[in-house]
């Protein structure tokens, strides 16, 4: 997960370092209708997160069924199995 | 009138769930469903209540004010968003929601106290979240007061409100001195809010920021399409903002021409010709001029610099209307004056670095922080504790990721459009969304919807007051009174607590920001950026970490804070203004996080080990959970 988030850093970072930080040139092209920079650097690498978010999400993560040890909203700070009460470590 | 019925349906909506939320709520135990909603959350529910959350009124008021001064580097600026549904979802939302199960907690101060049995970790993190969060309250309350003035500006009832409430406060310390039409909306705003929050509690919350979530959705996607037909579609936009260079501010006073006698009256944002005629300028502030008076006091004044728009401006203004003679410097952008281009490319223009609005190492940290500040705001936190099951973590994770894609990248799109349909708004940056709004439904012959429109950050202002109004309630509540003073509390007692503290909290919030500070946005990075610094290495780490200790918690927790609120101390140092202090040119938040990551490691290392029970308990007696698996 953390790789997937380093791969789109360096991706949209090293797009921008290449074609969107000058401004000598006021024509540049246009992709799209926009900036060619946004497109390949903000449009194209949001689209392939989204196609990675949707693919994650729906076959890589696994399910994993919860089970309640406290029930919620149990007043106070109630003895915990194996525990003394609150230390100051 | 038509905008303010669209408007007062929204408002009636929010209130009929809430009602129907604190009826839901009725024979169920009255903590856990007040702040958690019982862990019962569905997929549109939590998918929803998270989505609207984050998009708080910086996305609609602050994100569309950048956009428009800074141009398309903004993109760059807020593109992060892409990863956060995998990142922000993903690295902490099936972990959390196991471990606040096992030891039942219910806010995320006492998800530490109980993970590392220590009261010293839950105090610390109940103080850091009030104090945070507090400071978000301020923004999101003075960003609902301004939607509101906008939308009711000129409807005679309204003005006739405000000209009563200014005579009824006039002389009264503190609220004498605000404006009256900005008293009564956040009035107005206020009572809705806590009204709603304090009686529906998670519940309502939730159900609100669905309907919110859904209002915001549209709304962007009407804007999108009215800025489309209008602009004459993206390659025109693009064209016309790659020719603008941006403007310049002076100080300037109005005059009268020969020809005009009697009172002259001129709104705040009127447009009038330079006295020789070579230029156009904008009013900053309103202009009265009595009968016999020739000029005016002096004035800020904006003045375009692009030849087009001063040639169209020009156009439209008469030539025997009042004159602005300049009589200040004129202040230019430090990056970008005069350099075409400079909106369709970054860094952005900046009128106050000279190293432009986002050098290469700040878009750096800026992807980093809005991704791991999500991770680590306990608001967000605390919504991952209450979805139902992994397949509605699943399913939410899917549609917040289409729904962020379809809301941030289109309202850059939207906002670099509008500063060719409608120049001049740097005088009034926070006001761009609202007036955009109008400006475009009027355009399409449709006025009425603007009350739709404004609903959107109007919705994501209230979603997101609402979420921290309940994060700050909850705080004080649970932890500290439940927690620390009476941990037998009756669970009536509970419930009459929970109803005047939430009020309390958010009555506190309306008179602080009675006198709204400057900067919406500033404010909001700086909330999220501390809650961010405080806990996300601790919060993270404590839920894969076996060996992490409850001192070692309080040290990141401590060493995050200090860190973030020494380097805005140093800003402010520097720059005589509210603002971070860049060191090495990354934002305060990538050092917050690495001192606060590094304190939890060599304080846990340098204490006991933890107790096995408590290991036992947290991560079994398998082996321990690692850090490789995220």
């Amino acid at each position: 997960m953390l790789g997937t988030w380093a791969f789109f850093c360096v991706w949209v970072l090293v797009a921008a370092a290449i074609s969107a930080y000058r401004t000598d040139d006021p024509d540049a092209a246009l992709v799209l209708g926009l900036p060619a920079w946004v497109a390949w650097g903000l449009l194209l690498p949001w689209v392939s997160a989204l196609v990675v978010t949707l693919w994650f999400a729906g076959w890589g993560m696994q399910d994993t069924p919860f089970e309640d040890e406290e029930g919620e909203g149990q007043a106070g700070h109630e003895d915990q199995p194996g525990l003394t009460k609150p230390e100051e470590n | 009138m038509d905008i303010l019925f669209v408007f007062g349906i929204y408002l009636a909506g929010v209130f009929v769930l809430a009602w129907l939320a604190g009826r839901v709520r009725l024979g169920k135990s009255f903590v856990g469903e007040y702040f958690l909603g019982s862990r019962g959350l569905g997929v549109w529910a939590f998918a929803l209540t998270y989505a609207a959350t984050v998009a708080s009124g910086g996305t609609f008021v602050g994100v569309p004010a950048m956009v428009y001064t800074h141009g398309w580097s903004v993109g760059l600026w807020i593109c992060a968003y892409m990863m956060v549904p995998l990142v922000a979802m993903g690295l902490i939302a099936k972990r959390i929601n196991q471990v606040s199960r096992i030891c039942g907690a219910i806010t995320i101060p006492e998800l530490f106290e109980k993970r590392f049995n220590s009261s010293a970790a839950g105090t610390t993190a109940t103080c850091l979240v009030i104090f945070f969060l507090f400071f978000f309250l301020l923004a999101q309350f003075k960003a609902g007061a301004q939607i509101m003035a906008i939308l009711m500006e000129g409807v005679p009832v309204y003005e006739a409100s405000v000209a009563w409430l200014g005579r009824a406060v006039n002389g009264i310390p503190w609220l004498g001195a605000a404006e009256p039409d900005y008293l009564f909306c956040l009035g107005v705003f206020g009572i809705s809010v806590i009204a709603y929050t304090a009686y529906g509690g998670f519940r309502a919350v939730v159900w609100t920021d669905v309907m919110q979530g859904i209002v915001m959705g549209i709304g962007v996607v009407l804007l999108l399409i009215f800025t489309w037909v209008q602009v004459g579609g993206w390659a025109t936009a693009t064209r016309k903002l790659q020719a603008m260079t941006p403007p310049e501010f002076s100080d300037g006073v109005v005059v009268r021409t020969t020809a005009m006698e009697g009172e002259l009256r001129i709104p705040r944002g009127g447009w009038l010709l330079t006295a020789d005629g070579g230029r156009v300028a904008r009013l900053g502030s309103a202009v009265t001029l009595a009968a016999g008076q020739r000029e005016s006091d002096p004035l800020e004044v904006l003045l375009p610099t692009t030849p087009t728009e001063i040639e169209d401006l020009g156009a439209k203004l008469e030539t025997t209307a009042p004159r602005l003679e300049l009589r200040g410097e004129l202040r230019t952008y430090v990056y970008g004056a005069g350099q075409p281009g400079v909106y369709t490319s970054a860094p952005g223009p900046s009128r106050t670095n000279p190293a432009g609005f986002l050098p290469l190492l700040l878009a750096f940290s800026f992807f980093v922080f809005w991704n791991f500040g999500l991770v680590g705001n306990p608001a967000f936190m605390v919504r991952q504790m209450a979805y139902r099951d992994t397949r509605t973590l699943r399913r939410a994770m899917m549609f917040v990721a289409v729904y962020f894609g379809l809301i941030y990248f289109p309202l850059v799109l939207i906002f670099t459009s509008s500063r060719v349909l409608m120049p001049g708004m740097e005088l009034f940056p926070d006001r761009v969304m609202p007036e955009f709004a109008a400006f475009l439904t009027a355009g399409a012959g449709v006025p009425w919807l603007a009350g739709l429109l404004i609903a959107a950050p109007f919705a994501a202002v209230m979603s997101s007051v609402d979420s921290f109004l309940l994060m700050v309630s909850s705080g004080l509540v649970r932890d500290v009174y439940q927690g620390k003073i009476n941990p037998q509390a009756s669970e009536r007692r509970m419930k009459i607590l929970s109803y005047c503290v939430t009020t309390a909290v958010g009555v506190l919030a309306f008179l602080a920001v009675m006198h709204p500070p400057l900067f919406l946005q500033d404010l909001i990075v700086f909330a999220v950026a501390g809650l961010a610094a405080c806990f996300l290495m601790p919060g993270v780490l404590s839920l894969y970490w076996s060996r992490m200790t409850g001192l070692g918690a309080v040290a990141g927790m401590v060493g995050g804070f200090g860190t973030i609120l020494a380097l805005y101390v140093a800003g402010y140092l520097v720059h005589q203004r509210w603002s971070e202090y860049l060191l090495l040119g990354l934002h305060p938040f990538l050092w917050s996080m690495l001192v606060s990551g590094a304190l939890v490691v060599m304080v846990s290392l340098n204490c006991r080990n933890p107790a096995q029970g408590l290991r036992e308990r947290f991560f079994g007696t398998e082996s321990p959970r690692s850090l490789s698996s995220l």
